[in-house]
């Protein structure tokens, strides 16, 4: 065998192929031939040299979110179909949804107690929409429901904040308009309607009367955990940190780190998670207190905290939990040192990452 | 194999979470891959966005007997790009100016192989990115591509002469001698 008759198997032989014994044997002892392998080597190594630097360094939110999936079973196609629900409307109550999720959170969200469960009904007994909200959020603008639905005369809108738990009954706020058909002004006028205030008891039929349409009625339940149904991908589970980049690490307005790798979905009371880079050290968070360190808040995708008389705000690409939480954060030159068994820094550049590991395993816990 | 299809199955049945696992780990990849077949960012995002669409709208095709997951959404992006291409009444083997001067921009600060890497034949860069890159075998090759693996082996191999032949031409990118 040749050097020409043997060079697709120095091809293959590179990718981890099998090779004839004929081509072993040649390849052997022909230095030519290993000089071809070492530079099939050497191009695939600047190949993917190429490949790391021109890496996509942020990936869109993906468009498939704007589009339901085809399936026949899906959750989406069974209650958009229950629901007889106008497209505005629907679009409306995925943009509650989507703001509840991805909204830079600079307004506090109150501890969820409960979550408020209900279905809006017209005055033809169908079923308008159907809303899970946190309940006594103490007056969230994110938290609100909107929705308008067409008839053959006109289209009724709904407009509904939670505004208190008051012993077994939550309190809501409710502004209703009646727009008779060709007028298109609804959506910014309902807003302006004056609030009307109602006791809701879990598993009343309340009825709303709306001047000019007749009654809207609202039926609903308490739960004591988001539904799976609504959490749609939207939040983490219960008890886990969720950490999304892209990640912003921001003091007073000084933007000190910004990393797009390395998210996590972790424990919260057995985990922490920790951001850094060789310049800033390393900020590391934890649900349960840890010597030395600040107390800071944890809301949606936004934690504030104090440290050395300044202000810091940690944001992420999506919500870490749902709600509210109290979060500890303590400041480290090194992960290292934070946690010993941490496989360290090691990076080859410095850029801001994202670390996770025990609690147990910080240094001073054992 | 046995993740890929658990995942298959959630997505089929329309779960948002699933997908949105398979959209974050494949995503950058995919995206990374288009940009060498269409030799621009915005057109590799759009055919990025535009395969995981179709996928979630329509998910049908992935036999997880007959190869990975990843390999499914490199053929299916693949395929994108070539309807991209034919959208564009242009074929890939025709704008070898462009893709050289737009992989160029997103590779000036590398070696010359960058500048040799896009002279090569659309194929061929495919081919020698899914390898090298992605690290698909020689059978999730086949599946991609649509193509035998006997004819995965050759093609690496023409693929991996042609580059290493324009590597070594004068003016051609060529490695400096050390």
């Amino acid at each position: 065998m040749n050097c020409a008759e043997a060079a697709e198997s120095v091809s293959a032989l590179f990718d981890g192929e099998p090779i004839s014994r004929e081509a072993a044997a040649h390849l052997s002892d022909c230095e030519e031939c290993r000089g071809r392998l070492n530079e099939y080597a050497e191009m695939g190594a600047e190949v993917r040299r190429m490949a790391s630097a021109a890496a996509p360094q942020t990936i869109l939110e993906g468009r498939w979110r704007l589009a339901e999936p085809a399936s026949a079973n899906n959750w989406l196609r069974k209650w958009r179909g229950t629901m007889r629900i106008p497209r505005l409307a629907f679009a409306l109550m995925v943009f509650t949804l989507v703001a509840l999720s991805t909204g830079l959170f600079l307004t506090r969200a109150k501890e969820t107690p409960r979550w408020f469960q209900y279905e809006l009904s017209g005055r033809d007994g169908k079923m308008i929409m159907s809303q899970t909200v946190p309940a006594n959020p103490g007056g969230n603008p994110y938290y609100d429901g909107d929705v308008g639905m067409p008839y053959a005369d006109g289209m009724v809108l709904f407009h509904m904040r939670v505004l208190e738990q008051v012993g077994e009954t939550e309190k809501i706020g409710v502004r209703t308009l009646w727009v008779p058909r060709g007028d298109h002004s609804g959506f910014e006028r309902v807003r302006n309607m004056p609030e009307r205030e109602f006791l809701y008891s879990p598993g009343e039929d309340l009825k709303i009367p709306v001047d000019g349409y007749g009654n809207l009625e609202i039926k609903g339940h308490f739960e004591s955990t988001l539904p799976e149904s609504v959490r749609m991908g939207l939040y983490p589970e219960d008890g886990r940190f969720r950490i999304d980049p892209p990640v912003l690490l921001v003091r007073g307005k000084e933007m000190l780190m910004k990393g797009d790798m390395g998210g996590g979905n972790v424990i919260m009371d057995k985990s922490y998670f920790a951001y850094g880079d060789q310049d800033e050290g390393w900020y590391l968070f934890s649900a349960k207190p840890i010597p030395g360190a600040v107390e800071g808040t944890l809301t949606m995708n936004q934690i504030e905290f104090k440290l050395n008389g300044k202000q810091y705000f940690l944001f992420t690409g999506d919500p870490i939990l749902f709600g509210q939480v109290r979060i500890w954060v303590k400041h480290f030159a090194s992960i290292r040192d934070a946690d010993p068994s941490s496989p360290g820094d090691g990076w080859q550049q410095n850029v801001p990452r994202l670390a996770y590991g025990e609690l147990e395993n910080l240094a001073g816990e054992k | 194999m046995a993740d890929d299809r658990e995942l298959w199955e959630r997505i089929c049945r329309g779960d948002a979470r699933a997908f949105d696992a398979l959209y974050r780990t494949h995503a950058p990849k995919l995206e990374g891959f288009l940009r060498q077949v269409l030799g621009g960012r915005q057109a590799a995002e759009d055919v990025m966005q535009e395969t995981f669409m179709q996928i979630w709208q329509h998910p049908n095709g992935f036999e997880p007997e007959r190869g990975s997951l990843s390999a499914y959404l490199f053929g299916a992006g693949r395929k994108r790009a070539a309807e991209w291409w034919r959208k564009q009444a242009r074929t890939p083997e025709n704008r070898g100016e462009k893709v050289q001067g737009e992989l160029a921009e997103g590779t000036a600060s590398f070696s010359a192989i960058g500048d040799a890497f896009a002279r090569l034949a659309e194929e061929q860069r495919s081919l020698l990115w899914l390898r090298e890159v992605e690290g698909q075998s020689y059978a999730e090759l086949a599946e991609i591509l649509r193509i035998p693996v006997g004819t995965v082996k050759s093609r690496l191999f023409a693929a991996r002469e042609e580059l290493r032949r324009i590597w070594h031409a004068p003016g051609g990118g060529a490695r400096s001698e050390k």
